[in-house]
């Protein structure tokens, strides 16, 4: 019960830090100045997102940058082989920022919310009962979401940024945090929801019997 | 039960793919050559905060020197957010590698493994049994463990990078932060463990009443 009352107080810092972040970055933006002539990477405007760049392509473009580079001890040898795009701070490009934090900060506490509601009642006791088993398909349904979302929305900004602009002799992509491990675990946390549903069958014939 | 079928399928799937992913990975590595480079993307070289020349150089050079012909109807720069290395291909390093990433898939073919035990189980109305508890804390052992290796690992190869190669003005960064998200996750699971645990003492009681 000692390992379950450190999951739960793990759970709560947590949730008080995503809080104070969501605070902390709304303010940010929206104190921020407009500042045309101040670029910002753009993945600096959505931090909780994956990286967006360009990959150099041209062996021209990538030679003349190289040659730029200071040398280093061999074997080894730098390159740029990335290359970031930086757009001036407008009002359009914080509200962006700041509808991403709030999304972001939102999923992220309504899945320890839920995680932690399910824990505590672990914790007193109450296993398997309707409520637990329903919470567990809802965390195992945002916990599976959260890749496919990420790469949802980070292709639509992508797609808006190769739309807009063009760079010859190179390519755009993202490169996403969440992966794999985290729909696996999503998946995982949805069998045990239905393992969940037949305690809570078990239970209820136990309680017949009685 | 029918979504249970479907997962299985889906990790038979995913477990065929990170099979030949790993044949693949080994063919490779076969045919590289010393002549051959193989580019690292982390750790990588970030510029130190404040007025850095070379990095004003590499920027002001994409922008306004290089023939890289960037358009588009908003102002716009593009920025040289890090730079990264390669390293020849020695039999040494290629085999090392090669080692490193069949050891991490293994423990990804074990864990779907063992989920698709955890499947097979609850699919068969046999949840509660002492072996779904030991696979669960397996799995959420390795899941915890994971994001703790990541970091450990992160920070000896800063470490000895650090120490033999360096860049005036640049800062070797390995841009992982810890997963916070993937290591509450885990503790869910774990936690899920000690829920199944009391499921399987009520499923001992009931068998004992009939």
């Amino acid at each position: 019960m000692r390992k379950l009352q450190i999951t739960y107080s793990l759970i709560t810092i947590a949730k008080y830090l995503v809080v104070i972040g969501a605070i902390l970055s709304v303010g940010f933006f929206t104190f921020l100045p407009n500042k045309e002539n101040s670029f910002v990477d753009i993945n600096d405007f959505q931090p909780f997102l994956g990286d967006i760049y360009w990959e150099i392509r041209g062996k021209e473009l990538k030679d003349n940058l190289h040659a730029q580079l200071p040398p280093l001890n061999e074997p080894m040898v730098i390159n740029v082989k990335r290359v970031g795009i930086a757009l001036p701070i407008t009002s359009t490009r914080k509200a962006i920022s700041i509808v991403m934090a709030i999304f972001y900060s939102g999923y992220i506490f309504l899945l320890l919310h839920l995680t932690q509601a399910i824990v505590l009642r672990i914790k007193l006791g109450d296993f398997f009962n309707r409520l637990n088993t329903k919470q567990l398909k809802q965390v195992g349904l945002l916990v599976t979401l959260a890749p496919f979302l990420e790469s949802l929305i980070n292709s639509s900004y992508m797609s808006w940024i190769g739309f807009t602009y063009h760079a010859e002799g190179m390519s755009l992509h993202s490169e996403g945090h969440l992966g794999a491990p985290v729909v696996i675990l999503g998946l995982l946390i949805t069998a045990l929801a239905m393992a969940f549903d037949q305690g809570r069958k078990l239970q209820e014939e136990q309680e017949l019997t009685i | 039960m029918k979504k249970l079928n479907y997962i299985e399928n889906f990790l038979t799937i995913l477990q065929l793919g990170v099979f030949a992913f790993i044949l693949l990975s080994l063919f490779f590595a076969s045919k590289l050559g010393p002549e051959d480079q193989i580019d690292f993307f982390s750790p990588y070289f970030e510029f130190d905060r404040g007025r850095n020349l070379l990095e004003s150089e590499l920027n002001n050079f994409l922008n306004e020197k290089s023939s890289v012909l960037f358009t588009g109807p908003e102002d716009a720069v593009l920025k040289v957010p890090r730079i990264t290395y390669s390293i020849p291909a020695t039999p040494g390093l290629r085999w090392f590698l090669a080692g490193f990433m069949m050891v991490y898939l293994s423990l990804i073919i074990l864990i779907f493994h063992v989920f698709k035990k955890i499947i097979r189980s609850v699919t068969n109305q046999q949840s509660f049994i002492q072996q779904n508890i030991q696979r669960i804390k397996v799995i959420g052992l390795i899941l915890l463990a994971i994001p703790i290796i990541e970091k450990i690992v992160d920070l000896l190869m800063l470490k000895y990078y650090n120490a033999h190669y360096a860049i005036k003005d640049m800062t070797l960064e390995t841009g992982g932060s810890f997963d916070w998200t993937m290591f509450i996750l885990s503790l869910l699971i774990y936690t899920l463990g000690f829920a199944l645990e009391q499921g399987r003492s009520m499923q001992e009681e009931q068998e004992l009443t009939i």
